[in-house]
């Protein structure tokens, strides 16, 4: 068989192929069906990136189709995601509720020891919900991608609980990719207040600043060891990793940035609109923690207790404009 | 804006399912990644509307839609590949060892990996070249090159192979 014979072959196979198409009427009906539906398209895609960075999480579909207003120009997009930071294969020690509205980026992070009431399981641990629901899935019979998905829409439904929000999407990202983004936009700088060590997390920082890039930005994403607060300076550090981040996408570096992290998200959201959407957010990322109360011992470990009725009102709060930007510098 | 959306979508919607459903193998999951897409596209009609070529646009939207559902939920079964390769009988004439050959190179599509497969409906179906391709799929025209150089690859030898089994 010549090369010209295959060619032709596979113009014609294409074609019969793109022929099965279903009628376009179809789709025009269901979209009309759908129009008030969702609005925006999301801004997120620089959490997505951040999170990597931050490995936090996103809460994809809370928010829900028929909340949306409907678009129309001069609109402020909104979008609310779950990041999820992924460590290995089932451990999403990162999780935050990002907020996306227009130049506005906020993120709430949810510490991982929080006790929240997971459906189906129980009670546990916030991050236990990711692996519960993935081997739950993969015990069924799922692929890796669908146990991925299960254990991601668990923990969505899990904080968009706890926090009173809809959520749009979730952004999976491997926690390995986060130095691939801080390469892809040309580092982020960080201000660490004091020298600190953690063997572990290959983590080893002179006070200061310093730009970050590749397996730095990782480790100090990851330290938790050699901390006064240990998985609460986590958080801070990730948090201010992500604001250094997201202000470092441009619409000029948006395209290395998802080629960089691309592989290593999970998502059902749009993830190119998201980074362009990251791209148009200004003055830095707004943070916050949720409230948590001292640390219990439970059935599953020591964690942290909360109350959503605490919890509702101070996520409303924060997402309206009263989380501070993230600081200057961290531990 | 809303007005101009809908001209849009009156105007392209059966040229991209085509195109989606070329690069999904699977009509209905080509439906609904052309619907979500529509409907986030819609969002910010404002800007991408006003863009210079508002549908590659939306084009690049359905490929890494798809690429990202590629990576997210099993893949679908395609078609019942072996029974098709199966019913390939002994030539019976040109037509119909020509459909047979056909039908048996859209399911080896069908099975390439999906990049490779992108960039083989980008290039036979859409007549893209190399660097439109690479705009698309977010890669240098040098992977591009490679991709199709590896489907090629893998599509002649199968084609060689049914070819045998056609006429033996």
């Amino acid at each position: 068989m010549t090369h010209d014979k295959t060619e032709s072959l596979i113009r014609e196979a294409v074609t019969e192929q793109a022929g099965r198409a279903v009628d376009g009427s179809v789709v025009i009906r269901a979209l009309q069906r759908e129009r008030p539906r969702r609005s925006m398209a999301l801004v997120f895609a620089a959490v997505a990136v951040v999170v990597v960075a931050a490995s936090a999480v996103v809460i994809p579909q809370l928010m829900r189709r028929d909340q949306a207003p409907p678009a129309a120009p001069g609109v402020v997009e909104e979008r609310t995601i779950l990041v999820l930071g992924r460590d290995g294969e089932s451990r999403t020690d990162t999780i935050m509720l990002t907020r996306l509205a227009g130049e506005r980026a906020t993120a709430i992070s949810v510490p991982r020891d929080t006790l929240v009431d997971i459906p189906g399981f129980g009670p546990g641990k916030v991050n236990s919900a990711f692996s519960q629901g993935r081997e739950a899935a993969l015990a069924a019979g799922a692929s890796q991608g669908a146990a991925d998905k299960t254990g991601a829409e668990l923990t969505m439904s899990v904080v968009g609980g706890l926090t009173g929000m809809e959520i749009d999407d979730y952004l999976l990202i491997d926690m390995a990719a986060i130095g691939r983004a801080a390469d892809a936009v040309g580092g982020v700088e960080v201000c660490v207040r004091s020298d600190t060590r953690d063997p572990l997390a290959q983590a080893d920082f002179r006070a200061g600043r310093s730009l970050l890039t590749g397996p730095d930005a990782l480790a100090f994403v990851r330290q938790r060891r050699g901390l006064p607060n240990g998985d609460l300076d986590r958080i801070m550090r990730q948090q201010v990793f992500l604001s250094g981040l997201i202000g470092r996408v441009t619409p000029a570096n948006a395209a290395g940035v998802l080629a960089a992290v691309r592989d290593h998200v999970v998502t059902d959201a749009d993830l190119l609109g998201l980074v362009e959407s990251l791209a148009r957010t200004r003055g830095g990322v707004r943070v916050a923690l949720i409230p948590v109360d001292l640390e219990v011992s439970s059935p599953q470990g020591a964690g942290l207790e909360v109350s959503p009725e605490v919890v509702r009102p101070f996520v409303q709060s924060a997402l309206a404009g009263e989380a501070p930007a993230a600081p200057d510098c961290v531990d | 804006m809303p007005d101009s959306f809908d001209a849009f979508v009156a105007e392209r919607i059966d040229r991209l399912l085509r195109y989606a459903t070329a690069l999904t193998c699977d009509p209905h999951l080509a439906q609904d990644v052309v619907q979500e897409v529509l409907l986030r596209a819609q969002s910010r009609w404002g800007r991408i509307g006003g863009l210079d070529a508002p549908d590659l646009y939306v084009k690049r939207m359905i490929t890494n839609e798809y690429l990202s559902w590629r990576r997210r939920r099993a893949a679908r079964d395609v078609t019942s590949a072996h029974s098709t390769l199966e019913a390939i009988g002994p030539s019976g004439g040109d037509p119909a060892v020509r459909h047979a050959e056909r039908e048996a190179m859209r399911i080896r599509i069908a099975t390439l990996p999906r990049k490779q497969r992108a960039a083989i409906v980008l290039r036979y179906y859409e007549d893209s070249t190399d660097a439109e391709i690479a705009e698309v799929l977010g890669c240098s025209a040098g992977t591009v090159r490679s991709h199709i150089s590896r489907a090629l690859g893998t599509l002649r030898a199968a084609a060689d192979l049914t070819v045998t089994e056609v006429h033996s």
